[in-house]
């Protein structure tokens, strides 16, 4: 039992990772039907702001943070502006080649930046009870984790409450659902386009910092925790950032319950997976989800006129 | 745009996957049988010649007198032999390349400034930057191949692998950067790479037996973790030798291509089906999540690291860690002597790097001096045997005796037998480099009585 229970809390903690990745990747989509693999790379740039703010320059830690956080929503802004704005009208795979473009121009300079040693973040969660966790009943928390869950979940709650009451997000709202009436309703959808990317950066940036904070540390691979939130996505579905959460929670639970029954599991059935499997589960749940949800969980069903 | 969310969702998925794969592929493997190549190898070591034969890649006319911002020491009375080098400035390794490349222009600086080899200096061109890509890999060699006489380093063992027909068609021999114990086989090699420091393997089989010797607690049984298909599978497979040569328990092995590696499923290996021991042949920042991951658990087996799993800044101020790999349960296994060594070499090398202005103890301007020992000692073989072309050298390295002022213990090249020496170290944030140096030149039981002339490990 406590096995199972630690295995649910690295789950879930992944999941709130995941998930942050995945809301920014869904409401990018939702706005603009864009699919942006440029998440990973600004989740890891934020990560890079807050320790060369952190660190090198010796701002507090918090207030790095916060500085970080803003400024990779700024980052996700001017990309909307002077990569995003002129491919309005072109073609999906034109648009996800070009984010393709800047993930690896982001990660090109980032890297450069980063050098031989890892880079940390500063934070104080490793000084934490016993170098950053606390055991509850006998399963370990991380206080890290912890936080992730947390922000995770307030950051799920403000960006409802915002799309509900605020103008903004009412206005968000109305260019997700058709951009040509938004636009005859005054919306101007331009602005709207750039502030959901400076939302995605935002979120970016803290799933960024939960990546690497603690002692996890910045290196030029942290990318690819980021990167294993996009079967999320497709699972949860492109359009719907309900199903974003889900489907991070089924990527996070799967990985953390591979990674401790696993190796029981092929004692038990004397057959072996293979080493990696962890990270391969959640790619063969996406396949199996899709024959039956083409187009994932929550996502809307595509109608077309034949 | 138009709504085509299916099309989008079957892009998505392609392109995550292609993104998955690909991502940060910190290493390549590149599985690749090679004809021996059966020569006559008369070594120039033991006979002396009055003329000397040069080909490409060696000039009559001085070497410049900087390359790369850095003097190369050349004496202007002298010819030049020009040294190849295809180096990392971008891509996963592109942070070390510069300290090697440093390292290297140190050693012929020095080594120029006494002597040279024969009525030459040596100088390294300006290096190639291959990305630790094969395939520009590929094009840099062709950039360099007619104006070099060998190859101050090719960085990367698929890298080197890749090049090797190429290599073999023009007699071209190289230092590699990388300890992958197949270099000392020309099964592997054809007698083109001139290997030094210690094999993954080796270190792998030296690492168990040390901790058998002198740790304090029984160890029993043992967890091995590691990058498929880089230095991760040969480190493994000397553990495995030795941990069956001492009957212990392999509880578990996790061996990935690196892209892979989750940290989760590693920690909970170790929660699991705890071990006394565990051997990690990683990357740092994994290596760091696992063993503090490992520590939360309240779990602290012993960890015997592979070099390449270590990095200085896990002992430094400030990081949450340095109690941890501090605290007597974490050792690794060095490519070479730490800087701080006691050997005439690494006595040369910091004066030469302290009259350059380098305040470093870096592992990778170590490594990057060190790697051009045994090269020196081939041209110098190649040159007393009269013959300094591609073809005389490359008979040079296939029979010839190689020192390194004590840095890396002598060798024989061209035997077919990798050598079973390791150095071992503990990490010390008190000292520059990082580590303290605990045996050098160690071997244990398995690895003296390993086989080496069976053939590489992996």
């Amino acid at each position: 039992m406590i096995i199972f229970l630690q295995a649910t809390v690295e789950g879930l903690s992944l999941a709130a990772i995941y998930s942050l990745v995945a809301i920014g990747f869904v409401l990018i989509y939702k706005a603009m039907e864009v699919l942006s693999f440029a998440q990973p790379a600004l989740a890891v740039v934020g990560a890079g702001i807050i320790s060369s703010l952190a660190i090198d320059r010796g701002i507090p830690f918090w207030l790095a943070l916060f500085l970080g956080v803003i400024l990779t929503g700024i980052l996700g802004l001017l990309i909307e502006r002077t990569f995003l704005r002129p491919m309005v009208g072109e073609p999906v795979f034109s648009v996800a080649v070009l984010t393709i473009g800047i993930d690896i121009l982001l990660r090109t300079v980032l890297d450069s930046w980063i050098g031989i040693n890892p880079k940390y973040m500063g934070d104080p969660f490793p000084s934490y009870g016993n170098f950053g966790a606390v055991k509850l009943g006998g399963v370990n928390i991380k206080y890290l984790e912890l936080a992730a869950l947390v922000t995770a979940i307030l950051l799920i709650i403000l960006l409802t409450i915002f799309f509900r009451k605020s103008k903004y997000g009412i206005a968000m709202r109305a260019t997700s659902y058709d951009q040509e009436a938004a636009m005859a309703q005054g919306i101007n959808v331009g602005r709207i386009f750039g502030l959901v990317w400076m939302i995605a950066g935002i979120l970016a940036a803290f799933a960024g910092f939960f990546i690497t904070g603690g002692f996890n540390t910045l290196s030029q691979f942290s990318f690819i925790s980021a990167l294993r939130a996009l079967p999320a996505v497709v699972i949860g579905g492109l359009d719907s950032i309900p199903g974003a959460v889900v489907g991070s929670i089924i990527i996070g639970l799967t990985q953390g319950y591979v990674a401790y029954y696993q190796l029981s599991f092929e004692s038990l059935i004397g057959f072996s997976f293979g080493n990696g499997f962890s990270v391969v589960a959640p790619y063969l749940i996406m396949f199996v989800i899709l024959i039956f949800k083409p187009d994932g969980l929550f996502g809307t069903e595509e109608v077309e006129r034949v | 745009m138009k709504p085509l969310r299916k099309q989008g969702i079957i892009l998505f998925t392609v392109l995550a996957l292609v993104l998955v794969a690909c991502g940060g592929a910190a290493e390549e493997t590149v599985e690749e049988t090679t004809p021996e190549v059966v020569e006559s190898l008369e070594s120039p070591a033991v006979t002396t010649a009055s003329t000397v034969d040069t080909g490409v890649g060696v000039t009559a006319e001085p070497c410049p007198e900087a390359i790369g911002g850095v003097p190369t020491g050349a004496d202007p009375t002298k010819g030049c032999i020009y040294l190849g080098l295809l180096n990392d400035y971008t891509g996963p390794y592109g942070p070390l390349g510069p300290a090697l490349e440093t390292g290297q222009r140190a050693f012929w600086l020095w080594a120029n400034q006494t002597g040279g080899v024969g009525d030459y200096s040596v100088a390294i061109v300006e290096g190639f930057d291959t990305g630790y890509n094969p395939q520009k890999h590929l094009e840099g060699y062709n950039a360099q191949r007619d104006s070099v006489a060998a190859l101050a380093m090719s960085l990367g063992t698929p890298q080197t692998v890749f090049i090797l027909d190429n290599m073999d068609t023009d007699n071209m021999i190289a230092a590699p950067m990388s300890w992958y114990s197949g270099w000392s086989y020309k099964s592997v090699d054809r007698g083109l790479v001139i290997e030094f420091g210690s094999a993954y393997c080796a270190d792998g089989m030296n690492a168990v037996d040390w901790a058998l010797a002198n740790y304090p607690v029984d160890v029993k049984t043992i967890g091995i973790m590691g990058y498929a298909g880089d230095y991760g599978g040969d480190y493994a497979k000397g553990v495995q030798a030795a941990a069956e040569a001492n009957g212990l328990t392999v509880a578990w092995e996790y061996i990935v291509p690196s892209p892979e590696f989750d940290v989760a499923q590693a920690v909970g290996l170790m929660v699991t089906k705890p071990v006394d021991a565990y051997f990690p042949a990683i990357g740092p920042t994994h290596m760091a999540q696992v063993a503090g991951g490992a520590f939360q658990q309240g779990l602290t087996p012993l960890s015997m690291m592979a070099a390449p799993s270590f990095n200085d800044a896990f002992v430094r101020e400030g990081f949450a860690l340095a109690p941890l790999f501090t605290s007597g349960s974490m050792y690794l296994m060095a490519f070479v002597a730490p800087y701080e060594a006691e050997t005439a070499g690494h006595a040369t090398m910091r004066a030469t790097f302290t009259a350059m202005g380098i305040d470093s103890a870096n592992t990778f301007l170590v490594a990057g001096w060190s790697s051009q020992h045994h090269l020196k000692g081939v041209l110098e073989a190649a040159n007393k045997g009269g013959d300094l072309t591609r073809a005389g050298i490359r008979r040079a390295a296939g029979s010839v005796y190689v020192d390194s002022d004590g840095m890396m213990p002598q060798r024989e090249l061209g035997q077919n037998r990798a050598d079973a020496e390791s150095f071992i170290a503990v990490p010390d944030g008190t000292i520059a480099s990082g580590v303290k140096l605990l045996a050098g030149n160690y071997v244990g039981p398995s690895a003296g009585g390993y086989d080496w002339e069976s053939g590489p490990c992996s």
